[in-house]
């Protein structure tokens, strides 16, 4: 009878471990630049309470992929309360997981993809022109990190967030909050950041506003470490005239959690045992630079200020050894049923064993419509409307894509923002 | 014996989570005057204490008796920008709804309509230029300008260790003189939130 109800839960729960694999073809279709097949497909999936958050999460990125802003907005708004509830710990779902499958949790976001949605909401909010909206995502960056993750995000991913705060900041002409989110962003950096290099505009910022403020020795730290050509190009933007552009580029997808089984045969007793674990599958569509084009002629590179496949690696690597030991544990838990139903019925015996193995699946869910990498341009330019264009470059420098950026408006009074994401279409 | 227990007992556990979820939505109406703290953030009962305090604070003070004074009729009041500037998305436009209503309605001040509002009417009236019968038109021109603008901002600090945090939120607004910039009504609200959050969830 017990193992009948084990059986019954296994069946049930076990659905949901999938979740993961139905997300594929709405992967496939963002990959392919089908964001509204995507979202149709999306609203077709019914992945229960369990995988609420991951809905809506998905479902912003989706809506803003499609030019519906406040769409997005409410989306992510809604999936904020439903992340916070996740921090409190489920003891049933514990169980299940120890027990059953891995995938019977409800989906907890990483700490990356939990400051990605601050990101993403601020960029919302900064396309619509309501700074202070992006101000309030800024605040709430902050308090998460400071308040879940001890003020730093453990697989990094967390330095652009503190560097977008500042520019929040600054453009709010919060000079002071904007030098402390900067000093953060380099610490960051400095810990455990996901891209190699230190921005440059980074450098540029520090030096710029320590001058500004007359805290000369930090200046003197900072102009020693970036050089005396940073020094000079930092002096130069503070008697820059003109607005100013910034276009945070968001290309590829991040990669997507695939299943790798192992499936063993005990030739003693004949049973099936067999470990799920998430591998990570790179995916293509990321550019390596946005180029910014008027009439023909470059204005201004990017750079790249965070690089979100390297934040899932660590963030994976960090899970590994507790998927492992759940999934022995499972192993063993679901054996000892088997042989206690093999007490009654051989063929429940065997037929749970079966079940068992078939649905011991890897919990492949994961944030997978974010970008891969994220890209940073900032410049000056002349007041009045100006035609961009947005171009992607590879790996050697070469022209990969291009977009539009439309007619802008650029205006003394404070920056614009352009928030694009690529994904090879 | 005891693991079959247990796994008996487990698997019920895990089977009566899954089914937690189910279930059609309850719905009870209640007043609006109720206090309901759910998640601890900014909510009705927020927006509620902030006007109650500000519409009294306003209504008592001597700047609208000193404008009658001086000026001899009642002072036109235009809402300006109030500022969040706090970590929460907080809809200033309740309280700041609630004060004009109160104002409006003691008949002691006039507010006009702010810059978001009135653009739709003064393209309603460039319409009525072109379409409207003559006599029933409304003349351009005609808009009461504001004697003061009332503008503010809402600031939050926040205390936080694990599951608890201790939200402190002050609301501030002014009245400024279109004049000459005095500023002749400071009002300020502040509010103080323990929030303790479950360490556990079903």
């Amino acid at each position: 009878m017990r193992s009948a109800a084990m059986l019954a839960a296994l069946l049930v729960l076990g659905g949901c471990a999938t979740y993961g694999n139905a997300l594929r073809d709405i992967d496939i279709a963002v990959q392919q630049g089908r964001p509204a097949d995507a979202l149709a497909k999306l609203e077709t999936l019914d992945g229960g309470i369990r995988n609420e958050a991951l809905y809506y999460i998905n479902k912003g990125v989706l809506l803003r992929m499609n030019g519906d802003i406040p769409g997005s907005i409410a989306a992510f708004e809604a999936a904020k309360p439903l992340v916070g509830f996740q921090e409190a710990m489920s003891i049933s779902e514990t169980i299940g997981q120890f027990s059953l499958a891995e995938g019977t949790t409800s989906y907890q976001p990483r700490a990356f993809e939990r400051l990605q949605l601050h990101v993403l909401q601020a960029l919302n909010q900064l396309e619509r022109g309501d700074w202070d909206a992006a101000r309030v995502e800024a605040t709430q960056m902050n308090l998460l990190l400071d308040r879940v993750y001890g003020g730093a995000a453990p697989q990094g991913g967390d330095a652009f967030p503190r560097y977008l705060s500042g520019i929040v900041f600054e453009g709010l002409g919060e000079d002071d909050n904007a030098l402390i989110a900067y000093r953060k962003a380099l610490q960051a950096y400095d810990r455990n950041g996901t891209v190699r290099q230190l921005p440059e505009d980074l450098e540029k910022r520090l030096l710029l506003l320590t001058a500004r403020f007359g805290l000369q020795d930090e200046y003197e730290t900072f102009a020693k470490r970036f050089g005396a050509k940073r020094a000079a190009q930092a002096k130069a933007l503070a008697e820059t005239g003109g607005g100013e552009l910034i276009v945070v580029g968001m290309t590829g997808l991040v990669p997507r959690r695939h299943e790798v089984t192992a499936l063993h045969q005990d030739f003693t007793s004949g049973k099936f045992y067999r470990i799920s674990l998430p591998a990570l599958r790179q995916r293509s569509g990321s550019a390596n630079r946005i180029v910014l084009v008027e009439g023909g002629n470059e204005i201004a590179r990017s750079e790249m200020v965070e690089d979100l496949s390297v934040a899932a690696q660590r963030a994976l690597d960090d899970e590994l050894p507790g998927l492992i030991a759940r999934s022995i544990a499972r192993n063993v838990i679901k054996n000892r049923v088997a042989n206690e139903a093999g007490e009654n019925s051989q063929g429940l015996e065997f037929l749970f064993n079966i079940a068992s193995a078939v649905l011991e699946n890897a919990d492949t869910r994961s944030w997978s419509t974010l970008p891969d990498r994220l890209h940073l341009l900032r410049v000056n330019l002349p007041e009045g409307a100006h035609e961009l264009n947005l171009e992607f470059a590879g790996v050697g420098g070469g022209s990969i894509g291009s977009k539009p950026a439309g007619t802008i408006n650029i205006s003394r009074k404070r920056p614009v923002i352009i928030a694009t994401q690529w994904t090879g279409y | 014996m005891m693991f079959k227990r247990i796994s008996g007992i487990l698997a019920v556990v895990v089977m009566c989570a899954g089914l937690a979820a189910c279930g059609s939505p309850r719905v009870a109406r209640i007043d609006p005057g109720t206090t309901t703290d759910l998640s601890g953030r900014w909510n009705d009962t927020d927006s509620r204490l902030v006007s109650e305090e500000m519409i009294s604070d306003m209504l008592s003070r001597p700047w609208i008796e000193s404008h009658r004074a001086s000026e001899g009729n009642r002072p036109a009041v235009i809402v300006g920008n109030v500022r969040n500037l706090s970590h929460e998305h907080i809809n200033t436009q309740t309280f700041v709804k609630d004060m004009e209503r109160a104002l409006i309605n003691s008949g002691r001040a006039d507010f006009v309509a702010s810059r978001a509002e009135r653009d739709p009417v003064r393209d309603e009236r460039k319409d009525q230029d072109t379409h409207s019968r003559a006599d029933t038109r409304n003349a351009m021109g005609q808009e009461l300008g504001a004697d003061y603008m009332l503008s503010g901002s809402i600031n939050t600090i926040v205390d936080a260790e694990g599951r608890r945090q201790v939200v402190f939120y002050q609301i501030d607004l002014e009245l400024i003189s279109m004049k000459d910039n005095r500023k002749v009504w400071l009002g300020q609200k502040k509010i103080k939130k323990d929030i303790t959050g479950s360490s556990f969830r079903p």
